[in-house]
């Protein structure tokens, strides 16, 4: 990397720390430290959201993922508007309404403390091992661009985000953001028009849609009905709708954005801005993945993007091997290239299934002399393309445009954690009456704790298949369930504790059996985890009480 | 007694002002909800239309 990319990263990550801490004079009450004194205006609440759900897994897996598969991914996204207007309409004021510093605490007012504790449990649960993934992608990249270990770059990512995020709160988080989701953007319109203006001149940008088309990347929809399919109009719009729903209404790392705004028409603004904008900003992130797959067809691709590997294996037992299917892959895609400037749609269909296959051997040849069986290649693509292949000065922007999508999520998710942690734990049940400055204290020493807990968590959890899918596993086993208990809290007045604790362990245990029982797609554990709690939980709560003898 | 009738018909009056405005607010989050739904349509058939023509 040349010496102006690395000024940007240093700079970017000098900026960020200096940012966050200018904000540490406002906060010298909890309220002020989780919740910004309820101060902040939509649009940065607003930003604040969506830059906490857009991680550098967004970047590095949805990017790797449109490469190989196209625009499928995008039906994820499909149930989002919908549970953002429902969210704003019924959630949002509750938890206004309530006062309270966290969701789990409204579960106490509505039924009692062991609800609270157990879905606060389970979203730290959910959360610490999120955030740990989150860490991970980024460190993946950096680690794969510049030769670090994997925990050195945890470390050099984690350490700026956890010292303003503990000193700077909540406010440091969300001002973050704003900054952070504006590099985020910019840097990959940028990566965008490079793409572009790097297709051949006899290739125009049609010609390019027509080859992404013809190996069906462009095919974003899916209607087929089936349970085991990940990605179908029918998981993204019903699971979707229920992870949305859970995701934005039940997970303290979004909650505690929208408790942050000042009032409860400027928290419902905040979600609706992702209903705008959210799906086209994911569309446009996804367009760069496939305009990086027409680019490599006029560009030599290497046969394995991640270039650690590519030499372990070619300096190992089975190099011979390896530099056969080498030869051969060269061989492939100068015969695509050839196929797709001469527009043949047959020949370079056939040319491109057969660089797939001399790729999966490559990915297989990897595995078995590594070791790691979960090694995926599509996660080291847009990497690749942009350390080799981008000007200097945007590198520096793109890897800026990483971290600050890997530190704003990650910083919103440690402040949520500790916040959860010190309301819903230590205040509740081992300290109940203590002065604010010591609970001041105490929030400021959780979130460096979790920080140091997640930098361990993310340095084994730094390669395990496609990073996009990884995260949003880990949350479907618990969204659904927590859902399912909101539900029950705001939708019935009928709902008893015993109905609402019985029918959260119920719906858990539930999901747990159809994540590993069942090849069942993880979108629709949401919603089996919802309907189970409020089955179990309204048929608990409807029983007649029993009488004393 | 004048202070208490025209205190009463300020608070008359900021109570309709009050209905007022709850009513163009509940109007303007219905036109944002109609739009929001709206445009998700568009972006779904724009999909499926861009996926058969490039295909």
């Amino acid at each position: 990397m040349h010496a102006l990319d690395w000024a940007i990263v240093v700079a970017y990550l000098a900026w960020m720390v200096w940012d966050g801490l200018k904000r540490s004079n406002r906060t010298d009450e909890v309220e002020g430290y989780f919740l910004a004194g309820r101060s902040l205006p939509w649009w940065a609440v607003g930003l604040s959201v969506m830059a906490t759900q857009l991680s550098a897994i967004t970047l590095v897996g949805t990017t790797g993922q449109a490469y190989a598969t196209g625009f499928r991914f995008i039906q994820f996204y499909l149930g989002l508007p919908l549970a953002m207007i429902l969210l704003s309409v019924t959630v949002v004021p509750f938890f206004h309404r309530a006062g309270v510093y966290t969701a789990y605490e409204y579960l106490e007012q509505r039924f009692d403390t062991r609800t609270r504790t157990l879905a606060a449990l389970l979203f730290l649960l959910g959360r610490t091992f999120s955030l740990g993934v989150v860490l991970a992608a980024p460190s993946v990249v950096i680690s794969a661009i510049v030769g670090w270990s994997v925990p050195t770059t945890v470390l050099v990512l984690a350490v700026p985000m956890v010292v303003y995020t503990a000193f700077g709160g909540v406010q440091a988080v969300a001002w973050t953001d704003v900054k952070q989701m504006f590099i985020i953007v910019a840097g990959v319109v940028a990566a965008v028009v490079v793409l572009v203006a790097s297709l051949p001149e006899q290739v125009g940008f049609g010609d390019a849609l027509s080859l992404a088309g013809a190996t069906g990347r462009l095919q974003a929809l899916d209607y087929r009905f089936s349970f085991s399919e990940t990605y179908t109009v029918w998981s993204g719009f019903i699971g979707g709708l229920f992870l949305m729903l859970a995701y934005f209404g039940c997970d303290h790392s979004q909650v505690q954005r929208y408790l942050t705004a000042k009032s409860v028409d400027e928290a419902g603004h905040s979600l609706l801005m992702s209903a705008y904008y959210k799906i086209p900003l994911q569309l446009l992130i996804l367009t760069t993945g496939v305009l990086v797959f027409v680019f490599y067809l006029f560009h030599a691709p290497p046969m394995l993007f991640n270039r650690a590997h590519e030499a372990a294996v070619a300096a190992g037992p089975r190099a011979e091997e390896y530099r056969a299917l080498e030869r051969d892959f060269q061989a492939a895609i100068a015969e695509r290239r050839v196929a797709a400037e001469a527009r043949n749609r047959a020949a370079f269909l056939d040319r491109d299934r057969e660089v797939n296959a001399i790729r999966a051997k490559a990915v297989d040849l990897v595995r078995a002399v590594s070791g790691d069986v979960q090694y995926t290649d599509v996660n080291y693509v847009f990497p690749t393309f942009i350390t080799t292949q981008m000007p200097v000065g945007l590198v520096g922007l793109m890897i800026a445009a990483m971290f600050a999508a890997a530190m704003s999520t990650a910083a919103g998710e440690l402040s949520s954690l500790a916040s959860v942690t010190i309301i819903d734990f230590y205040r509740r049940h081992l300290v109940k009456q203590a002065a604010d400055a010591h609970y001041l204290r105490v929030s400021k020493l959780a979130t460096i704790g979790w920080g140091l807990f997640a930098c361990v968590v993310a340095m084994s959890a730094s390669n395990q298949g496609s990073l996009i899918e990884v995260v949003n596993r880990y949350g479907s086993f618990f969204y659904g369930s927590l859902l399912g208990v909101f539900m029950l809290a705001i939708l019935t007045k009928r709902a008893t504790a015993a109905g609402a604790f019985y029918g959260l362990i119920a719906g858990m245990a539930v999901v747990l059996a159809f994540a590993f029982g069942t090849s069942v797609a993880f979108l629709w554990h949401n919603l089996i985890g919802a309907v189970v709690v409020v089955a179990v939980g309204m048929t608990i709560s409807l029983l007649p009480p029993r009488t004393a003898q | 007694m004048c202070a208490v009738v025209t205190n009463d018909r300020d608070q008359r009056h900021s109570t309709d002002d009050l209905g007022r405005m709850n009513d163009q607010r509940s109007t303007t989050n219905l036109r944002v909800f109609v739009q929001i739904l709206l445009l998700e349509a568009a972006i779904v058939l724009g999909l499926w239309w861009f996926g058969r023509a490039y295909s």
